[in-house]
């Protein structure tokens, strides 16, 4: 409901406040409302009933001209911190943040499937008794090197095109009639194959640690084994990885386009943005630190085996910062 | 469904049809449009609106608050004899528009 009330604020947004404007407003708010009760009480979803009461609300400029107001071009119609979109530049939007979700997911896969040959390799020249070890260990080496500068290359490529629409996040955007309707029915799909990529990806979560522990408990002194293992523990965590990131970050572009959640007008006020800037960077900080301390620790003892615990670790912890953070500055999102 | 360029002239001809019995208000009429023409025809809300508007400035509806049972103070609107005149007029019209565009119209 509240989605339709904003629907209708952006749509009266640029004319003048008479009590001739104000009633047009009401009453159409009125049989919206109507229409979303009927529609939820028959069994449509939330996001079905506001795409359906959206898609039959008509054309602004109909009441412009009934008022006797003159009408608005449609540039003009977004003021000074307003955004119209056409429908083209939303479908652009949409896909070129739908591009930049799989590179990144696939940046992040590359970086967990970096060390797989490493292992593989290290377990190879351990089971040949030793032999071969530097070179071998240099080709793994050489493997996890290149795939990393692969995904930085991509992190640097798709993360400058993002930047590039950062501008829509801050900005109150007014679409047309049939692209928010466009919008609100890409946003259900989405959900639903998000919804499949998250089970998907907690299976192959849960799957991935399946041979680790098989080979522990019956093969404890086959280095080989282990290292095979532990490979396809990482090769279905970065699928799995790869589905949460894709989905994830591919869903932002709806919630920015319908300004819903953290992008609804409301919130995008300047004090709640420092202190959410502030998050960000804590963040950003924080999950530095915690790669370096994995990779360090990983690296001096070569127990790959145990230095994964400080990821579940980390985010527990990073839950209890934030939640102390936020209490602390009056964040709240 | 049918294009709303091809009814527009009739909308206010049918919102009046529709207060000839009783007083309603928004959301019903529309209801009403939707089920009398088999799902045929949707009236957009700005559409509804400007036509109440547009009848309540000549005179042939009045508008009024009535209470519902949940509390949700709505606007009803009541045809009036002019309405009520001009509605039979309209009729008359359509059945002349008919007669004529249906001499153009191949089977």
């Amino acid at each position: 409901m509240e989605t339709i009330r904003t629907y209708l604020d952006n749509m009266f947004l640029q004319l003048p406040d008479t009590p001739e404007v104000r009633r047009a407003k009401e009453e159409l708010l009125g049989m919206m409302e109507d229409k979303y009760f009927e529609l939820k009480s028959q069994g449509k979803s939330e996001n079905e009933a506001i795409g359906m009461v959206i898609a039959d609300f008509g054309n602004m400029d109909e009441i412009v001209k009934e008022l006797g107001l003159q009408e608005i071009p449609r540039e003009e119609t977004g003021g000074p911190e307003g955004l119209f979109l056409s429908m083209d530049e939303v479908k652009d939007y949409v896909s070129g943040m739908g591009t930049c979700a799989r590179m990144i997911g696939v940046g992040v896969t590359l970086c967990i499937w970096s060390p797989i040959l490493f292992f593989f390799l290290g377990g190879l020249s351990e089971s040949l008794g030793g032999r071969m070890e530097g070179p071998l260990g240099f080709v793994g080496f050489a493997f996890m090197l290149v795939m990393i500068a692969a995904a930085v290359g991509i992190f640097i490529l798709y993360g400058t095109r993002i930047d590039k629409y950062q501008y829509l996040k801050k900005a109150v955007i007014h679409m047309d009639v049939p692209t928010e309707v466009m919008v609100r029915q890409g946003k259900e799909q989405h959900k639903a194959t998000f919804t499949m990529q998250l089970v998907v990806g907690v299976a192959l979560c849960i799957i991935s640690v399946l041979p680790l522990l098989a080979v522990g408990m019956m093969f404890e002194d086959n280095d080989l084994l282990g290292c095979i293992a532990l490979c396809i523990l990482l090769f279905l965590v970065g699928i799995a990885v790869f589905l949460f990131v894709d989905g994830g970050v591919g869903g932002e572009c709806y919630k920015v386009l319908l300004q819903e959640e953290e992008f609804a007008p409301s919130r995008k006020k300047k004090s709640h943005k420092a202190k959410k800037k502030a998050m960000e960077r804590i963040s950003s900080v924080y999950w530095g630190v915690i790669t370096c301390v994995y990779l360090i620790w990983s690296f001096q003892t070569m127990m790959w085996w145990k230095t994964w615990l400080i990821w579940p670790v980390a985010g527990v912890l990073y839950a209890a910062i934030e939640g102390v953070i936020k209490g602390l500055i009056g964040y709240d999102d | 469904m049918i294009s709303s360029d091809g009814i527009r002239g009739y909308n206010d001809t049918i919102i009046l049809c529709l207060l000839l019995d009783m007083p309603s208000y928004g959301y019903e009429i529309s209801r009403k449009i939707r089920e009398l023409s088999s799902g045929k025809y949707t009236i957009k809300e700005t559409t509804l609106y400007s036509a109440f508007n547009r009848l309540e400035k000549n005179g042939y509806v009045e508008s009024f608050y009535g209470e519902e049972t949940n509390g949700k103070r709505r606007t009803y609107y009541r045809i009036t004899p002019k309405g009520r005149r001009y509605y039979r007029e309209k009729c008359e019209e359509w059945e002349l528009t008919k007669s004529v565009v249906d001499r153009f119209i191949a089977p």
